[in-house]
C-alpha cells in the first residue's frame, strides 16, 4: 500500500504535462461513501504566500472591487500523478481538463 | 443561568481584564515617563492605543462567540502547524518578557515597602502567583484581584486633586509632533502603544469567552464590555500620566520605580507612598496571573491539550506545567538582576514590534465567514487596526535600536 | 464533500470520553494504483508534527525526535467531523497520551495537584 501524507502534500508545487509549474496543492476534497473517504479532487492555487494564508480576505475587504482575483484550478483525482509525492504532476493538460468539466 | 446574570458576568470579565491587563508595569512605567518628560503631549497615543484595543478586544469576543474557538485554537486550525508557530513564538517570547517585567515590578513594590532588595522577592512572588493558579479557582482570583485592584483608583483621585489645566490636558489628546528630542518622544509613543496593545490581553479574553460559552447573541453585550472595560483601564493610565506631568519637573528622566514612589504624596499626603506601592504591587500581580494563564492557554490551545482556568492540575497536566515553567523563566530573569524598569521598557517596545505577527493572522480570521458567520469585520475596522499595528511596528523597529544605543 | 485541509487537518480531536487529546497533525492517504485515493487514518503526535517542520529547525532535536511517538487513528474510528473531530478511541490507551499521563503522575504528587 503506497501511502501519501496530506500534510506534506499541501503547498507542493504541481507541474503540468509540459513540466511547467501551474500552482500549489491547497485543498484535497473527499467524498464520504460507504464508510470510506474517497478523494475526488485537488484544488490548486496560484501559491503566493498571501494567497496561501488566505489573507486575501483582508485584501478583498480593503480593496473591494479592485482586489485581484485569486487563480484556482480544480483537478480531478485521476489527473494528478502522485507516484513521486514530492513532485506531483498532472496527467492531462488543462485544456483537456476544461473540456471534461464542460 | 439567566441572561441578566450572564450579561453582568460579561461586564465583570471585561472590567477584570482591564484591571489585570490594562494597568500593569508597562502602562504605569510608560505613562509616568511620558508624563514626566513630555507633559500631556503623549495623551493622544494613549487614546489611539485604547481605541485600537477596544476594537481588538471586541473582535476577540466576537470570534469566541461566533466560532466557539479561541484565537490561538483558531489560528492553528486555520493556518496549519507551520504558520501558526510564527505568531506563537512571537507572542510567546514577548509575553515571557512582559511576565518578567510584571514580576519585577511586584518585587520592586515589595522592595519599596520593606527595604529588602527586589531580587530576593522573585522566588516568593513567583510562588504566590503559582499557588493561586495551582490551587485557586478562577472565580476567587478574579474577585480578589478586582477588589484589591480598586486601590489603583488612587491615581484618579490624585489626578483630580492636582487640578491639571483642563485645556492643557485636552490639547494633549490631539496628535502633535515632538516638542523636543524627537527620537525619545517617538520611543515613548511606541512604548505606550506596546503597553496598551499587549497581545496576551485579547488572547486571554477569547479564552474566557469560550469557557463561558458565549453565543451569537452575546455579541452586542461584548461590544459594551470591551468599551467600558478598556475605557476604564485607559482612564487609570491617563490619570497616572497626568499625575506624573504635574508632579515631576518637565523633562525629568525617571530611571527607576523608586523614583516614581513619591508621586502621589503631593496630592494624597502621607497616604501617597503606601498607596503607590500597593497599586503597583497589586496591579502587576494581577497582570502576572493573567499573562501566565494566557501563555499556557496559547500553547495548550495550539496543540490541542486540555486547558481551563478551573480544571485540576492533574486533569490538564501539560497546561499546568506550561504556566509553571513560564513563571520560573520569568522569575529567573528577575533574580539575575535585570533592572525592572529597563526590562519593562524593552518588553513594551518589543510588544509593539511583534504586533503585526500577533494581530495580522487574527485579522485574517476575523474576515473568514467560516469562523464569523455573517459578522466578519468591516472595511473600516480592518483598515484601522492594520494602520495602528503597522505604525506601532515601524516606530518600534526604528526607535528601539535608537533607545538601546542612546542608553 | 469533505475538505480535508480545511475541515480535518489541524482540527481538535476528542476521544470516546469527549476528552481533548491533541489536534489532527497528519492525514494518511492510500494511493494504490487502482481507483481513487482513500483516506486511511488520522495521526496525532509529536513525531508527525516535527515531520511537518523544516529540517533545519528540527535537527537540533533529532535525538528527542527519535523517541517521540504518534498515534494513528484509523478512519473507521472517526465518529463525527464537526467543529471537533470525535473518534471512538480512548485517549488514555494511546501513545499520544504518554506525556500527559507521565506529567499527571508528577503533578499529582505536588499538593493541590488533584
Amino acid at each position: 500500500m503506497a501511502e501519501v501524507r496530506l500534510e506534506h502534500l499541501i503547498g507542493r508545487r504541481v507541474l503540468d504535462t509540459r513540466g511547467r509549474a501551474i500552482g500549489r496543492i491547497e485543498e484535497v476534497r473527499a467524498e464520504r461513501r460507504g464508510g470510506e473517504w474517497i478523494v475526488q479532487e485537488y484544488v490548486l492555487g496560484a501559491g503566493g504566500l498571501v494567497e496561501r494564508l488566505a489573507a486575501g480576505a483582508i485584501v478583498t475587504s480593503l480593496l473591494g472591487r479592485w482586489a485581484p482575483e485569486p487563480e484556482r484550478h480544480t483537478v480531478p483525482w485521476d489527473a494528478l500523478d502522485l507516484s513521486d509525492p514530492e513532485r506531483p504532476r498532472l496527467t492531462k493538460t488543462l485544456t483537456e481538463l476544461r473540456h471534461r468539466a464542460a | 443561568m439567566s441572561s441578566v446574570v450572564k450579561k453582568l458576568l460579561h461586564v465583570a470579565l471585561g472590567v477584570v481584564t482591564s484591571f489585570g491587563g490594562f494597568l500593569e508595569a508597562g502602562s504605569i512605567a510608560t505613562s509616568v515617563q511620558a508624563g514626566a518628560e513630555y507633559g500631556y503631549s503623549l495623551l493622544w497615543v494613549l487614546l489611539l492605543g485604547t481605541i485600537c484595543l477596544v476594537v481588538l478586544i471586541e473582535m476577540s469576543g466576537r470570534l469566541a462567540a461566533m466560532s466557539h474557538h479561541t484565537i490561538a485554537g483558531a489560528m492553528r486550525e486555520r493556518f496549519g502547524l507551520r504558520f501558526f508557530l510564527f505568531p506563537l513564538l512571537g507572542v510567546g517570547v514577548v509575553s515571557v518578557l512582559t511576565l518578567a517585567a510584571e514580576v519585577g515590578a511586584v518585587c520592586m513594590a515589595l522592595q519599596l515597602a520593606t527595604g529588602i532588595g527586589f531580587q530576593w522577592w522573585a522566588v516568593p512572588v513567583m510562588l504566590a502567583v503559582w499557588l493561586l493558579l495551582w490551587w485557586g479557582t478562577f472565580g476567587m482570583i478574579e474577585d480578589g484581584v478586582s477588589i484589591l485592584g480598586l486601590v489603583t483608583v488612587a491615581f484618579v483621585v490624585a489626578a483630580v486633586k492636582l487640578h491639571p489645566g483642563v485645556a492643557d490636558v485636552a490639547r494633549g489628546l490631539v496628535p502633535s509632533a515632538a516638542p523636543y528630542d524627537g527620537s525619545r518622544y517617538w520611543f515613548l509613543a511606541v512604548s505606550i502603544l506596546g503597553a496598551t496593545l499587549t497581545p496576551y490581553l485579547f488572547y486571554f479574553y477569547s479564552s474566557g469567552a469560550v469557557e463561558d460559552r458565549w453565543e451569537a447573541d452575546d455579541v452586542p453585550a461584548n461590544r459594551f464590555v470591551a468599551t467600558i472595560g478598556m475605557g476604564f483601564g485607559a482612564t487609570l493610565a491617563a490619570a497616572v500620566l497626568i499625575v506624573a506631568a504635574v508632579v515631576f519637573t518637565r523633562g525629568a528622566r525617571v530611571e527607576s520605580f523608586d523614583q516614581m514612589a513619591p508621586m502621589l504624596t503631593d496630592a494624597l499626603g502621607p497616604w501617597g507612598f503606601p498607596l503607590f506601592v500597593a497599586a503597583l504591587g497589586i496591579a502587576c500581580f494581577g497582570a502576572a496571573l493573567e499573562i501566565s494563564l494566557a501563555l499556557a492557554y496559547m500553547i495548550a490551545q495550539g496543540f490541542g491539550w486540555n486547558w481551563g482556568k478551573d480544571v485540576r492540575p492533574r486533569d490538564a497536566a501539560r497546561f499546568s506545567v506550561t504556566y509553571t515553567l513560564a513563571l520560573v523563566l520569568a522569575a529567573c530573569l528577575v533574580i539575575v538582576g535585570l533592572d525592572p524598569l529597563r526590562l519593562t521598557n524593552v518588553a513594551m517596545a518589543l510588544n509593539a514590534a511583534c504586533l503585526p505577527l500577533a494581530v495580522v493572522p487574527f485579522l485574517v480570521l476575523m474576515n473568514d465567514p467560516e469562523y464569523l458567520g455573517d459578522r466578519t469585520n468591516g472595511r473600516v475596522s480592518n483598515a484601522f487596526v492594520l494602520g495602528v499595528v503597522t505604525l506601532a511596528c515601524v516606530l518600534a523597529v526604528v526607535s528601539l535600536p535608537l533607545d538601546l544605543l542612546g542608553g | 464533500m469533505l475538505d480535508l485541509v480545511r475541515d480535518v487537518l489541524d482540527k481538535q480531536l476528542l476521544d470516546s470520553h469527549a476528552r481533548r487529546f491533541g489536534k489532527v497533525d497528519g492525514v494518511v492517504i492510500d494511493v494504490s494504483a487502482d481507483g481513487p485515493p482513500r483516506v486511511v487514518a488520522l495521526e496525532a503526535g509529536a513525531a508527525t508534527r516535527m515531520a511537518r517542520l523544516p529540517r533545519w529547525l528540527t535537527r537540533p532535536f533529532a535525538r528527542w525526535l527519535a523517541r517521540a511517538t504518534s498515534t494513528r487513528i484509523p478512519r473507521s474510528a472517526v465518529l463525527a467531523v464537526a467543529r471537533e473531530i470525535r473518534v471512538s478511541v480512548d485517549a488514555r490507551r494511546t501513545p499520544a497520551w504518554r506525556v500527559e499521563a507521565w506529567l499527571a503522575r508528577l503533578v499529582a504528587r505536588i499538593p493541590g495537584g488533584g
